[in-house]
């Protein structure tokens, strides 16, 4: 790599660089407090001790058996929710239940007539949502500890993400970064207004994302499937979406493999309600929707086995949506009528 | 070629070679992610994940990567994409994150830091204008120092790319300056903060997977 044309490639190199250095210049690295990276070092070696300790080797267990416990979830799907004719692990998980694509069919239909005012630039979307997930922590002697940690909060989000929002908690008032373009992680209400209203176009553009993470050779054990089942969640319950999207995310889900339907299913403010869910590793995560108006209410993660998270049965998260809508300011509250 | 772990597995010259590998590059994983967000307690948590999935992919070091800072920002850069992913991947690492002390928001701190913190937000805010894909090449070549072969690298794609990825960066600067001037000391209202808080990624971070905010 001595020749004269890798050295002037690397003097252009140079020079562009110092051009663009001029242009955006390096901000000041805000600097750590003294022993912060050390604490870091240290939890990361615990946890690579953890990871050589054969009391520790489930996580890394799941890892390699990932297509294999997918295939058993596809099983587990089938037995548990009985709408399926194969009881057999299959290489695939089932379709979405026609019972699944029809309810969500409503509830997508419900969501487009739903009156939303437009929001105006400079306006915030507001989302408040109260109820709880689930922390493990080790204990001196090695054993988990699991709390229940209250998620009560509100988020307003400016509208084209220009300007940082605001997240209020009983902690406090928190500023939130600006989100600028905004992105399927972290939407802004402008962000999810240019993305596709037909249900394949945005299915498709959900799993490009989510392969990205979690596709083959990722190592991931959520997989593609169950990524963008929960990215679609998330987008719902925490956004505001003009209702042409929220109801074609809707209509996304219904194409995701193994959703299927739950009766009766109960939200973080006590509501009770009729579910759309998918079975992943050992926990159900589900949709709650009111059964007469078809609003989201909110979403739960149930376990259906024993294990550090807590027992079968329990949930390791709940989150109800308690209170959307549009406003001028950020820390100001929709009156009860935008409820929505 | 260089192996940047024992050749062999063996756990405890893979913790050692770990541990200085950390050692060496952590304060410049920690630098790139304050950079690109502004936000020093994601920076701490962006560091945290970086070596988790460096960890995960160690085997890697064991021939295929020639450059460990760039293959470690490349990491980071797919953590900062996707931090909420990458917590979800590592939830239970991260539900046993010890507590820290919150750092204090850029404007919480000493009076000086306060211009500091304007010129990062600014900052920020001018590489928001630039797409996803140049702004990662930006921060990795410009501010974070890496030649175009290494970002390339690092983002696993042709050094040509990480050219034309430039060049497109560069035209859009190039306007907003031209439109607005070049961003200022102090041209951002500093966040008046009302007291420190614990960054509430981390408490999501450590908990049963949730959205991110």
């Amino acid at each position: 790599m001595t020749t004269a044309s890798a050295d002037s490639h690397e003097q252009d190199e140079h020079r562009e660089r110092r051009e663009l250095g001029r242009l955006l210049p390096p901000p000041p690295h805000p600097g750590l407090p003294p022993g912060r990276l050390g604490t870091t070092r240290e939890f990361l070696l615990n946890e690579i001790d953890r990871s050589h300790r054969p009391s520790a080797p489930a996580a890394r267990r799941r890892v390699r058996l990932v297509l294999t416990a997918v295939a058993a979830t596809a099983a587990a799907v089938a037995v548990v929710v009985a709408t399926q004719g194969s009881g057999a692990p299959g290489e695939r998980t089932p379709p979405a239940t026609a019972a699944s694509v029809q309810l969500l069919d409503r509830v997508a239909q419900a969501a487009y007539a739903r009156p939303q005012a437009q929001p105006r630039a400079g306006q915030y979307t507001y989302v408040r949502t109260v109820g709880h997930s689930t922390s493990l922590s080790e204990r001196s002697d090695g054993s988990m500890q699991r709390d229940t940690i209250t998620q009560n909060r509100e988020d307003w989000t400016p509208v084209d993400g220009d300007r940082p929002g605001l997240q209020r908690s009983s902690g406090g008032d928190r500023q939130t970064p600006a989100l600028h373009g905004g992105t399927l992680n972290s939407p802004t209400y402008a962000f999810l207004a240019g993305l596709p209203t037909d249900p394949q176009a945005l299915l498709k553009r959900i799993y490009a994302d989510a392969d990205l993470n979690h596709g083959p050779g990722s190592g991931s054990t959520t997989g593609p499937d169950q990524e963008a089942f929960t990215t679609i969640g998330d987008l719902l319950r925490s956004s505001v979406a003009p209702p042409r999207v929220s109801a074609a995310l809707y209509r996304a889900a219904g194409r995701i493999p193994g959703v299927v339907t739950v009766d009766d299913a109960v939200d973080a403010a006590g509501r009770h309600g009729v579910a759309v869910a998918r079975v992943h590793g050992g926990e159900r995560s589900e949709w709650i929707f009111d059964r007469r108006s078809l609003r989201l209410l909110g979403e739960r993660t149930v376990l259906l086995e024993d294990g550090p998270w807590g027992r079968a049965g329990d949930e390791v998260t709940s989150i109800a949506v308690v209170g959307r809508g549009i406003v001028d300011a950020a820390g100001q509250t929709p009156g009860a009528r935008s409820n929505s | 070629m260089e192996s940047f772990l024992p050749s062999q597995q063996n756990p405890t010259g893979d913790r050692r070679a770990f541990a200085a590998l950390f050692d060496e590059h952590a304060r410049t994983v920690h630098a790139h992610a304050a950079r690109a967000t502004g936000d020093g307690n994601t920076a701490d948590d962006v560091v945290s994940l970086t070596f988790l999935e460096a960890w995960r992919l160690r085997d890697r070091l064991r021939g295929d990567v020639v450059n460990p800072r760039a293959w470690l920002l490349g990491i980071a850069t797919n953590v900062l994409r996707n931090t909420a992913r990458a917590a979800r991947r590592h939830r239970a690492a991260m539900s046993r994150l010890p507590p820290r002390e919150p750092v204090p928001d850029f404007a919480d701190e000493v009076v000086g830091r306060i211009a500091d913190a304007a010129t990062a937000a600014a900052a920020v805010a001018a590489l928001g204008r630039l797409r996803r894909s140049e702004r990662e090449v930006f921060t990795l070549v410009v501010w974070s120092g890496l030649g175009y072969a290494e970002a390339a690298q690092a983002l696993g794609i042709p050094v040509g790319t990480v050219r034309s990825r430039l060049s497109r960066a560069r035209d859009r600067l190039r306007r907003t300056v031209a439109a607005q001037g070049p961003p200022e000391r102090g041209a951002r209202e500093p966040d008046r903060g009302r007291g420190h808080h614990v960054h509430d990624s981390r408490s999501s971070m450590r908990s049963h997977p949730g959205r991110q905010p």
